[in-house]
């Protein structure tokens, strides 16, 4: 038994309360070049841990820089403290569930450690994706390229008995570039971003993919402006890993439901949507941005069906949520650091694949628009109002897909839109490596599923 | 101070190593937060940080270096790792030098030992004040927020005799109130305060706002799509204003040509009727602070003056690379970020206008409030969701909408304004009035 796991346990404790302790690690490198020059380079170690305890159904956190045995001793204390000093008519009782308790020790899985790459490696490879933006194209004004790379470790052990620690890695490399005509600008990037380690940079071709990207800015420049008002559109994967993290996954996440705050409370079992549309949430897929093998509160992650065919099946949880909803622990509790709480958090979702292809889809839409690569977005989970945007699209006229239109924004409702749902297309991708931001925690994630027609859509243009 | 002899210490090791430059940054700090769920608190949150950084220039090439500990040999490995990284980096073009020690004025409210000693006990009455508040209101209204209150002490050098050390305090409580209508329909409401000073505090009173503007958001509609007038309450102006000139006027943008005010000082931006300046010396600003994140001293800054754009939020490595002054307005995400312009106090006179006169003769309008319309990811196009809006006809607000946008672009926006309001509305130095803007493209 360690020594932390011997001070949580050491804490005077009732059969309901709980506590934990988690140490966070992060050790992170990243470049950025604009242009030709290098702006930033920066190495950031972050440690510190976390402290919570639980007692009588009130909880008490502390978080410390201080590591040595006396400051994770105090931490613990102060949070004891924190929970004793809520007086007992104040808040409403929580509790948490543990089904069952793990013992485990995760390696770093990956082909090449990035730590192990050196300076000069890591800037060729941005310099050269720099150029091939911008090389040759006037009318790019700017790029910001960033490659980034960070190895977390986390330890966590509750008085349950769970003592477990993993290592994680991040790769990303994305790039930008801002097209400018007169007074109209285009902003367009790409990136890739996985839990594998060196390799993910390695296999992006980064040459093909700067002129890529130089080249879909410059086409911007020249586009239509985006049409406005309510209208049948075909979403790209990355559209779609953002749509289905925005419009449904935060409203799946279990401390929305218990807080009173998501759409989907109450509709376990129930309709939500269209039959061809089933939705995961999956941090076990070997290597993806949203990927880990524990969450904070170290339950081990597992596969999470949201809705199946349609029917609402499962929502993503904490130890706490669990509790609430009766439900087992499903590891989606994530803290972005040290001094941040586990909250419920999605990994890798995505729409399963359906039958149709792009040009079917177009078929289905007859007349729309068809919109590409993500910018992002955010939703409100009560409301179910979401809102995302795309960096560029495509009028369909008669069932074709025809001339680009520059960026533009939509919103919908999270009930009205997989109803609406006419078409789901069977070219499955996981396009969408983002960072997620809840509560001020920022953690990775990816998104995507097949191209997918959706029908009564409000396009925010200006035409 | 121990912490900024070790900030010294950091610069001295990293020009013994062959730093040409270096500016070094401690931050020692507490946090208290106060969850709200289900109208009730949640717990209690805590801790204490301390966390140093140093940004290193050999020659032209930039490493930086951050760990979150003061040890000394923790400092000295961070120090390192920032030469090595700027040993092994190609020069930035841009950088000339960081900027030199010059004389400042201080700002009068940043900490208020009151704050720093209100007990975990005050705070759990006060957050509950505020909840009982919002429940007063409609005993139907579900709660959820929370409280936080921060003391933190921030010390800067470098090597060219910066030596800097604030400390600074302040509590902030938000609540966000939902209302379940008959129909099935939810309205939800938010309201907050933040506040460096004790007598500010305003529990009760933003729970009251909160609850009225959750009942008032029931019932939402889509409207027709087509062309509307918009009003902005003074916090949409603030965000949306905000976003438009936080990105367009930040010389960091200029300077990489991607802004849409480039070569735009002196040229008409916005109406006439628009002023905006930025005010980092505001007496008890949330965002006042008397330097910057580098040390050099902060000022006052007008942006648009009359709709004319006169000026650009810059730092030391904006100013020398575009040869302008130095405003003093580097701030930074992070320890592990280089500075970059950001705007603090941003401020917006008031017009002519009183309320009744800017609604009166509307005959198709939305109103927006608690949201704003921002630029699509730096671009000039501008194309948003209403969160909150109300329909406005012939005058009179009608009904909550849903599901509706405003397709427009930055300059558009600006130049479409056609009314100023008279009140304005201060937030700890951030300040605008309501605004109008016509014939703007709505759909839903």
């Amino acid at each position: 038994m360690s020594e932390i796991k011997t001070l949580v346990s050491s804490l005077k404790l009732g059969k309901e309360d709980f506590a934990d302790f988690r140490i966070t690690e992060v050790e992170s490198t990243s470049l950025v070049i604009r242009k030709g020059n290098v702006e930033q380079v920066t190495h950031d170690i972050s440690i510190g841990g976390a402290a919570r305890v639980l007692i009588n159904g009130n909880w008490g956190f502390y978080y410390t820089t201080n590591l040595s045995t006396e400051g994770i001793k105090a931490a613990l204390e102060k949070a004891y403290k924190a929970a004793k000093a809520l007086p007992e008519n104040v808040t409403e009782k929580s509790r948490i569930k543990i089904e069952r308790t793990y013992e485990d020790e995760v390696k770093l899985n990956v082909k090449i450690d990035p730590r192990n790459i050196s300076l000069e490696e890591k800037v060729k490879i941005v310099l050269e994706f720099d150029k091939n933006i911008w090389k040759g194209n006037e009318e790019i004004v700017t790029t910001s390229v960033t490659l980034s790379d960070s190895v977390k470790k986390e330890y966590i052990t509750n008085s349950y008995g769970t003592e477990v620690k993993y290592e994680v890695c991040s790769t990303r490399i994305s790039g930008s570039a801002v097209a400018k005509e007169g007074d109209l600008i285009q902003n367009v990037s790409t990136s890739v971003g996985e839990s594998r380690g060196w390799e993910t940079i390695k296999e992006f071709d980064h040459v093909k993919e700067g002129q890529e990207l130089g080249r879909r800015g410059i086409e911007l420049l020249k586009a239509l402006p985006p049409p406005s008002g309510r209208m049948n559109i075909i979403m790209d994967q990355s559209l779609v890993g953002v749509f289905i993290h925005e419009a449904f996954g935060h409203a799946s996440e279990a401390d929305a439901v218990k807080a009173n705050r998501s759409i989907l409370a109450g509709l376990m079992g129930k309709k939500v949507g269209n039959e061809a549309i089933s939705v995961t949430d999956d941090p076990t897929i070997p290597g993806m941005r949203g990927s880990y093998p524990y969450d904070s509160e170290g339950t081990k992650a597992e596969r999470r069906e949201i809705v199946k065919k349609g029917i609402l099946v499962g929502y993503l949880h904490s130890l706490e949520t669990a509790a609430y909803l009766n439900a087992k622990p499903n590891g989606a509790a994530r803290a972005m650091d040290f001094s941040s709480k586990p909250i419920v958090r999605m990994s890798n979702t995505f729409i399963e694949n359906g039958e149709y292809s792009l040009e079917e889809l177009a078929e289905m839409i007859k007349n729309g628009v068809y919109l590409a690569k993500s910018y992002g977005g955010y939703v409100d989970p009560a409301r179910g109002q979401f809102y995302f945007s795309a960096q560029e699209g495509y009028l369909i006229e008669n069932g074709k897909i025809g001339n680009k239109i520059q960026n533009v924004s939509m919103s919908g409702l999270t009930l009205d839109v997989l109803e609406n749902v006419v078409g789901v297309g069977n070219d499955l991708k996981l396009a969408f490596p983002g960072t997620c931001g809840k509560d001020g925690q920022w953690v990775p994630v990816s998104g995507g599923g097949p191209h997918i027609a959706v029908k009564e859509i409000v396009v925010g243009g200006r035409k | 101070m121990k912490e900024l002899e070790l900030c010294l210490k950091g610069i001295k090791l990293a020009e013994e190593l062959g730093a040409s430059q270096a500016e070094a940054v401690a931050l020692i700090g507490r946090s208290v937060n106060l969850s709200i769920e289900r109208n009730s608190i949640k717990g209690i949150d805590e801790g204490s940080f301390s966390s140093f950084g140093i940004r290193v220039y050999v020659g032209k090439s930039i490493g930086i270096s951050t760990v979150t500990s003061l040890e000394e040999s923790k400092v000295e490995t961070v120090v390192k790792n920032a030469i090595e990284l700027a040993k092994s980096s190609p020069p930035d073009e841009n950088f000339v030098s960081l900027p030199e020690s010059k004389e400042f004025i201080e700002v009068f409210g940043l900490y208020d030992r009151t704050i720093e000693d209100l007990t975990s006990e005050e705070l759990v009455s006060n957050t509950q004040r505020g909840i009982h508040a919002l429940k007063d209101v409609d005993k139907t209204l579900d709660a959820v927020g929370g409280t936080e209150l921060f003391v933190t002490e921030k010390f800067i050098a470098n090597s060219l005799g910066v030596e800097r050390s604030q400390k600074a305090s302040g509590i902030s409580f938000g609540i966000e109130a939902l209302k379940k209508g008959s129909n099935g329909d939810i309205g939800t409401g938010f309201d907050y305060f933040f506040t460096r000073t004790s007598k500010e505090l305003k529990f009760e009173e933003v729970g009251i706002n909160a609850a009225n503007k959750a009942i008032k958001n029931v019932g939402r509609r889509g409207v027709k799509s087509g062309t509307y007038t918009l009003i902005l309450d003074e916090r949409a102006t603030l965000g949306t204003i905000g976003s438009i000139v936080g990105y367009g006027a930040n010389a960091f943008y200029i300077l990489q040509k991607s802004s849409y005010y480039v070569n735009k000082i002196g040229t008409k931006v916005a109406n006439e009727q628009l002023n905006v300046l930025d005010d980092p010396l505001y007496p008890y600003g949330w965002s006042s602070t008397p330097f910057d994140s580098e040390g050099y001293p902060s000022s006052k800054v007008k942006l648009i003056e009359n709709g004319i754009l006169t000026n650009y939020i810059t730092d030391s490595y904006t100013a020398n690379a575009l040869k302008i002054e130095n405003n003093g307005h580097a701030g930074r995400g992070g320890l592990v970020d280089k500075p970059r312009p950001r705007l603090t106090n941003l401020q917006i006179a008031s017009g002519e206008y009183e309320d009744d006169e800017l609604f009166k003769d509307v005959k198709q309008g939305i109103y927006i409030y608690d949201s704003s319309l921002s630029p699509v990811e730096g671009s000039s196009n501008i194309s948003s969701l209403v969160d909150y809006g109300f329909l406005i006809e012939e005058g009179e607000i009608k009904y909550p909408v849903k599901n509706t946008m405003v397709g427009s672009t930055v300059f558009e926006i600006l130049q479409s304004i056609d009314a100023v309001g008279k009140k304005t509305k201060n937030e700890a130095g951030r300040i605008a009035p309501k605004i109008r803007i016509r014939n703007i493209k709505v759909s839903s």
